[in-house]
């Protein structure tokens, strides 16, 4: 197995020490170390330094680092280019796979499982997602090895501005179809007032978490109406 | 004892994905959910549980550090609800004691981070001065971490659900009512999302042209 591979299946552990200190600073060492020198004390110290990034672009900066430290650049444009490619790689991942192909595949997968089978729509799901995250795990770490200090010009690249122009509206209407499909799925075994009840709950909830208490968020939402209705059905019988 | 212990087995891989290891979204509802369902033999019951809770997780970006419910394993609670119940007795109950699971998971997250800020801290000067071995340790001692603190939350998670599902104190109404809202709750939670994702000008356009899309397809 070479280098570049070893780092490769590094990546996908490059979350697990996340720390408040460091974020990902230790995982990236951890993945840089088979492409540096690991005799020289100085890289290791500037490798586990903090760092904090989209995990899938992080690739990215694993291999430009260990290139810029790989060619025995000094210390000031390896850390400028580590400071530089903080912000900007936890953006384009953020926009590209967070708020685009995440829901994305999910509407799609979503889509399917209401429509179809909930099989077909996870199995659906799993393939389009992975598609991407993985191209995009091997692609950052290439282009990051061969580019190294020079990155930045890739990532400047139209392709990657396509990307991001189109994430959001693709997104926005896959959900958009998703949402009444699953809806009418998940309702079909409901009385008509069952279901306008549902309906009512849902404007409550866009009500609540987008106008009134935007930090709610749908989790304490789900559990406050959650409790209530234990409590109207504890009442109710 | 097999079913448990591999519903076991599933809640911790779908834990650990979430954000450890691979992120492959194994860890999302409709798969999470869906595979526990095929495992209980109801696929069906396991594909509605995924289906309702990734409308819930659809409200979260994991962006940055931020802290996210534990979806994966509040999935495979919710789908052992769930099973072989009459489909809106089971749904609504599984998926509320799923998202206290859910919520408890994103608990014991934030508690493992801490613990490795703190052999972070601890470990500073070595980590400065340049020591991989010190690299090496403290990533394989965080992984380790993860790995009980997945367990454990499965251990938790397939409990409760195997619990509720045996005794579910709740009445038929009850459950129907739970159902209704959270079901309601769900959509609600999603299309806010979704709304976010968009912001307020093209996207949001977007967003109701797809709605639009959606409508037209449910009524064909």
């Amino acid at each position: 197995m070479s280098d570049l591979t070893r780092t490769f299946f590094r990546l996908f552990l490059i979350q697990a020490s996340f720390n408040y200190d460091r974020m990902i600073g230790i995982g990236m060492a951890h993945s840089m170390r088979p492409l540096v020198d690991e005799g020289d004390a100085l890289v290791a110290g500037r490798s586990a330094q903090f760092f904090n990034a989209h995990p899938y672009m992080a690739g990215v900066a694993v291999g430009a680092l260990a290139r810029a430290e790989r060619d025995d650049m000094s210390e000031a444009p390896v850390m400028a280019l580590r400071n530089a490619l903080v912000g900007a790689l936890g953006s384009i991942g953020d926009r590209l796979i967070w708020a685009g192909a995440l829901p994305v595949a999910a509407g799609v997968g979503l889509a399917l499982a209401a429509r179809l089978d909930p099989v077909v729509g996870a199995v659906t799901f799993l393939v389009l997602y992975n598609v991407v995250h993985l191209t995009l795990r091997w692609w950052g770490l290439r282009v990051g090895w061969t580019y190294g200090l020079q990155v930045a010009t890739v990532l400047a690249r139209g392709s990657i501005k396509t990307g991001l122009s189109l994430a959001g509206p693709l997104a926005g209407i896959t959900l958009g179809v998703a949402i009444p499909m699953v809806a009418n799925a998940l309702t079909a075994d409901l009385a008509r007032a069952e279901t306008m009840g549902a309906a009512v709950v849902a404007g409550t909830a866009i009500v609540v978490s987008r106008w009134v208490s935007p930090s709610l968020g749908g989790v304490r939402f789900g559990l406050v109406v959650a409790g209530l209705a234990l409590i109207a059905g504890a009442v109710w019988a | 004892m097999t079913l448990w212990i591999l519903l076991w087995g599933w809640g911790t891989v779908v834990s650990l994905d979430l954000i450890s290891v691979g992120q492959v979204m194994i860890a999302r509802p409709l798969v999470a959910g869906t595979v526990a369902g095929v495992i209980l033999g109801d696929p069906l019951a396991g594909g509605m549980v995924g289906m309702l809770l990734e409308l819930f997780a659809l409200d979260v970006l994991p962006v940055g550090a931020v802290q996210y419910p534990d979806y994966g394993i509040a999935s495979v609670t919710a789908a052992i609800i769930a099973a072989d119940a009459p489909p809106i007795l089971g749904l609504g109950l599984g998926v509320a004691i799923g998202l206290v699971v859910a919520y408890l998971g994103q608990l014991a997250i934030a508690r493992v981070r801490a613990l490795n800020s703190a052999e972070v801290r601890r470990t500073a000067p070595q980590l400065d001065g340049g020591d991989w071995n010190v690299v090496s340790r403290i990533h394989r001692r965080a992984l380790g971490r993860e790995l009980v603190r997945a367990a454990v939350v499965a251990v938790m998670g397939v409990s409760v659900g195997a619990l509720v599902a045996q005794h579910p104190l709740i009445t038929v109404r009850g459950a129907i009512l739970l159902s209704v809202v959270m079901i309601g709750a769900a959509i609600g939670t999603a299309a806010t999302g979704a709304m976010r994702l968009g912001g307020r000008g093209l996207g949001l356009r977007w967003f109701v042209l797809g709605l639009l899309g959606g409508l037209v397809v449910v009524m064909l």
